[in-house]
């Protein structure tokens, strides 16, 4: 299986295949400042400015989430659910519960897999590959809109308050296999929805536990 | 050179002088119009070294898929921005781009762009039944509840491999993993747009932005290079900090183009001073410099006519050596002047050159049409240029010359100084001539010692000799092809086949057999990678059908765990071929492919630095599969073009030998012998480096040249007129030519220092052999 998953990984290093996995992912908004903005709707720069801000004053993260995948032909949604958690610098844990039990650790050095018979690392040789698919699904889950402005179009709406942020891909081969990326959120992101090119979906529904902040 | 109303005790003008200036004139005319439109409208030069070589005679299917590997290289530019940063990057790759597409030849290099849907949709009829190596084995070597197992979890995880198709055509992702085995393995992303590439070689990992851009045009296209080099140079400016790589083939033809230019110029300005200078240092007038450069343009502007009547085109390396003609062209108005001012008129002066001039004329264009005959098109516009060109200058001074009347007054003065300069030869040949013997002994020895020289120094049929890149154009050209892994165009396999199904077959069995050399700098692109044999499909597609959709087959097993009734795809009813190829726009990217009838070509691409190794012999044993070594090939080319030109250099000798014996009788050898020796030692003097195929060419040259200085002494003797004539005419060509065997171009240097030191020898040792019989006491 791993040697499978690796294949995923390999996958976007390509030439031409920047398109990443299937993110099935959670994004953790940090806290606004509250103080300034109040409710009144700002324009998207200065928004997308502010939320950027905000995940980068967040420490540490932990939540659980709930998702809800539609494949296109299959009658019924596959739900699972599970625990995340985020550290600034060290990465992120992401961990399905039920009905399988499925780790993804994702640090700046690399990703690594677990499931019910071990660990795997990846070979060194792939690295590079990895941090591609890391660089998307970490920008995803922690709100890092730098990287994820590479490859996706950002567009942010609303207010800081309930904000919601549409990503498109840059690229066409990209857009060979996501369609469009949606984020809604107020204070943390609280919905994910992938929309991909064959026609799954998958929502996901995040909550918030725990957050440490930055010292200032 | 028109003085109608001088008063010279000349007849008028005979009527039939008249019509033949007027001829003249008519034809001067409609070949200088006919050049300036054919210039301004159809922009006939190019620099296209590989149009100056010989069509190849192997395989023409070969030289069919090396021309389509070339073009790829010909019609798209790579350049590499260094990224230690991609923000600061970034905005340099954007400025380049937008500069590049800023010229209506240049536009989006978008295949790459759009790779993955193409793929998507080629394969997507046959995505159960094309397997990458790592998912075959994984089939065989898991149970079927151990397949279902792994594919329901997958469905959970946040990272797997991208579905290019869905659940229901491809239930367990055959597709993607299909896919990224597809991928080349570089390291390469995507930073907003443009692709990041990630180096790491010794250790250093190094990251570049890519700018890419496609021609519209041919990268031969003067106007084409102007726009690249002008964006780039832009740049540098714009960004005096960016650095940058280079590659593709324009970037080698601007280059070209102006290396050229700057030689032709350097030829063309050091030509036209020292020819104005000896010319108003001898004659202290301007009328003989204006009989000069009318000769010399009649010449060029009649040569230009001809070859692009008779060819369309014109390298510019053709006009590089044409302008070599410059050179011979003068030596008829240099001998006619000096000639009339020592007759009293131009009239008497054609009468008494008249045949020296046509046998000059005649031989020397004889030699030069000789090269015609080599299956070389490069040579074949030289001769074409040349041969015309020397048609020109010797009508246009029978044409002029009644026309030229010398003025009493000045009559003296070229003689004076003819007479001043003569005494420097009196001094030297007179002593020579006395001592036959030792004379004819030290010839001898130098002509010895020279082939001693050429016989040890051997030959050079480097394609180094072709190139006119500079060193840091083809370092940065190197660099890219190193980072970007892209396919070498001088090393690959070849292979054949009745059937594409041979075809493939074929290049499964040089991929087993590339793979088995364990050699991870190995890299290489085939067809087979892109279309499995149809051997392979069917046992690929049974082994889905057995462990994935059988009884209990994993399917099954999987809809089980997710608690829906589903079923399984559709099989297709054919086969992937490589005909498919063809039909989509992915075969730029591809290995080339060429099939006729029920011959099938294609070649299995190398890159990364495996290369050196000796792959030969991996062919080795496999039928209908060859290593081409493109370069090696080129060089052997060469080589025999080498011999052919050297050939016709020999038949040309010797005829010539043949017919001045026949015309001069006894002194016939009076002539060839100087013409021999100068040969002799000006290839010596090349021979250092080894001879190449441009030294003999240039051997050609000497012939016409030193030719004509053989048939003004033997016609006039040697006197004051045809030793400063001669010492003009080889003077003018010796200043200008020298200047060639400077040049950077490798071609250009040979070419020019065979002039030089074929010219000068010419020059010197022709007198040796023309002592003045009659009044030999004469000190």
């Amino acid at each position: 299986m791993k040697k499978f998953v690796m294949a995923a990984l390999i996958a976007s290093t390509s030439l031409f295949a920047f398109g990443a996995t299937e993110p099935q992912k959670a994004s953790s908004k940090s806290e606004s400042k509250t103080s300034s903005s109040a409710t009144t709707p700002v324009n998207n720069a200065n928004l997308l400015a502010q939320l950027s801000a905000r995940s980068k004053a967040i420490q540490s993260l932990q939540g659980h989430f709930v998702q809800e995948k539609h494949i296109a032909v299959l009658p019924v949604p596959l739900n699972s659910n599970g625990k995340f958690a985020f550290e600034q610098g060290k990465g992120v844990d992401w961990e399905t519960l039920t009905p399988v039990r499925n780790a993804v650790h994702l640090t700046p050095n690399g990703i690594s897999f677990e499931d019910d018979k071990g660990k795997t690392q990846n070979p060194a040789a792939q690295q590079a590959g990895v941090e591609v698919v890391a660089k998307i699904f970490m920008g995803v889950i922690t709100g890092e809109l730098d990287d994820l402005n590479n490859y996706f179009a950002v567009v942010a709406s609303g207010s800081d308050k309930q904000w919601k942020l549409l990503l498109t891909p840059r690229s066409a081969n990209l857009a060979a296999y996501i369609q469009t990326i949606e984020l809604n959120g107020g204070e943390f992101t609280e919905q994910l929805d992938i929309a991909e090119t064959n026609g799954d979906k998958t929502h996901i529904a995040f909550t918030t536990d725990k957050v440490v902040r930055k010292a200032e | 050179m028109n003085q109608p109303e001088s008063t010279l005790p000349n007849s008028p003008l005979a009527r039939a002088n008249v019509v033949y200036a007027l001829a003249w004139l008519l034809v001067f005319c409609v070949s200088g119009v006919f050049c300036l439109w054919q210039v301004t409208t159809n922009k006939p030069f190019h620099s296209n070294l590989l149009e100056l070589l010989p069509h190849d005679e192997r395989n023409p299917a070969l030289h069919e898929l090396s021309l389509l590997m070339a073009s790829r290289f010909e019609d798209k530019l790579l350049i590499l921005i260094k990224s230690d940063n991609p923000e600061t990057a970034l905005p340099q790759a954007k400025d380049l781009q937008a500069r590049l597409l800023a010229s209506e030849r240049l536009g989006i290099n978008n295949i790459s762009q759009t790779i993955q849907q193409e793929l998507i949709k080629l394969y997507r009829p046959f995505s159960q039944q094309l397997l990458s190596s790592e998912r075959r084995e994984w089939l065989q070597t898991h149970s079927a509840e151990e397949i279902a197992e792994q594919s329901y979890r997958d469905l959970f995880s946040p990272v797997t491999l991208p579905r290019p198709y869905g659940f229901a055509e491809d239930p367990f992702n055959l597709g993607g993993s299909w896919l990224t085995s597809l991928a080349p393995r570089l390291k390469m992303q995507e930073y907003q747009g443009f692709p990041l590439v990630v180096d790491e070689r010794n250790g250093v990992t190094q990251s570049w932005l890519l700018v890419t851009a496609k021609l519209n045009s041919s990268p031969f296209d003067v106007s084409t290079q102007k726009d690249v080099t002008g964006a780039v140079q832009a740049f540098r400016k714009q960004w005096p900090n960016a650095e940058i790589l280079t590659s593709g083939m324009i970037f080698h033809a601007a280059a070209g183009t102006q290396q050229a230019t700057k030689e032709i110029n350097t030829v063309g300005l050091g030509s036209s001073i020292a020819i104005i200078a000896l010319v108003l240092l001898v004659f202290r007038r301007f009328t003989p410099l204006v009989a000069v450069f009318l000769s010399m343009t009649a010449a060029y502007l009649l040569a230009l006519t001809v070859c692009l009547l008779v060819f369309g085109r014109i390298h510019i390396i053709t006009l590089a050596f044409g302008s070599t003609l410059l050179g011979v062209a003068g030596d008829y108005a240099i001998h006619f002047l000096v000639t009339s001012h020592a007759q009293g008129s131009g009239l008497a002066a054609r009468r008494h050159l008249k045949h020296a001039m046509a046998i000059g004329a005649l031989t020397g264009m004889g030699a030069y049409l000789l090269q015609f005959t080599t299956p070389f098109p490069g040579l074949q516009q030289m001769a074409i240029f040349c041969a015309a060109g020397i048609f020109g200058a010797w009508m246009t001074v029978l044409a002029l010359a009644p026309f030229y009347r010398v003025n009493p007054a000045s009559t003296n003065s070229p003689i004076l100084a003819a007479d001043k300069f003569f005494r420097i030869a009196e001094k030297v040949y007179p002593t020579l001539w006395r001592k036959p013997r030792w004379v004819g002994a030290s010839l001898v020895v130098i002509t010895v010692l020279g082939l001693v020289v050429i016989v040890r120094g051997g030959v050079n049929d480097s394609v180094i000799n072709l190139n006119t890149s500079p060193i840091n154009l083809l370092n940065s050209e190197r660099r890219v092809q190193e980072i970007l892994q892209q396919p070498s165009v001088s090393q690959f396999f070849f292979i054949e086949a009745n059937s594409p199904e041979q075809l493939l077959q074929k290049t499964q069995a040089l991929n087993t057999k590339l793979a088995a050399l364990h050699d991870p700098d190995m890299r290489w692109q085939s067809l087979q990678q892109y279309v499995p044999s149809r051997v392979q499909q069917e046992a690929d597609r049974s082994l889905i059908a057995q462990k994935l959709y059988g009884e209990p087959g994993a399917l099954k097993l999987l809809c089980q765990k997710l608690g829906t009734p589903c079923a399984a795809p559709v099989p297709a009813t054919n086969w992937l071929n490589p005909a498919d190829l063809d039909a989509s726009s992915l075969g730029e990217l591809l290995p080339p492919m060429l099939h006729k009838g029920d011959d099938w070509r294609t070649l299995v691409t190398l890159s990364g630095n495996g290369q050196s190794r000796n792959l030969a012999e991996v062919a080795n044993g496999l039928e209908g599969v060859r290593l081409v070594n493109q370069t090696d090939d080129l060089s052997q080319l060469l080589g025999r073009y080498r011999s052919s030109v050297s050939l016709v250099l020999l038949l040309t000798i010797v005829l010539l030998a043949i017919g001045l014996t026949i015309r001069y009788r006894r002194h016939g050898w009076r002539m060839v012998v100087p013409l021999v020796v100068a040969m002799t030692l000006a290839l010596a003097i090349a021979a250092i480096d080894g001879i190449t195929l441009f030294h003999i060419m240039a051997l050609l040259l000497i012939i016409g040249i030193g030719l004509d200085t053989a048939v003004f002494y033997t016609e006039g003797g040697f006197n004051a007129e045809s030793w400063l004539a001669s010492s003009l005419s080889c003077g003018t060509s010796i200043i200008a030519f020298g200047l060639l065997s400077l040049s950077a171009v490798p071609v250009l240097h040979q070419f020019g220092l065979i002039i030089l030191v074929g010219m000068l020898s010419c020059w010197l040792l022709t007198p040796l052999f023309f002592r003045p019989l009659p009044e030999l006491p004469r000190i």
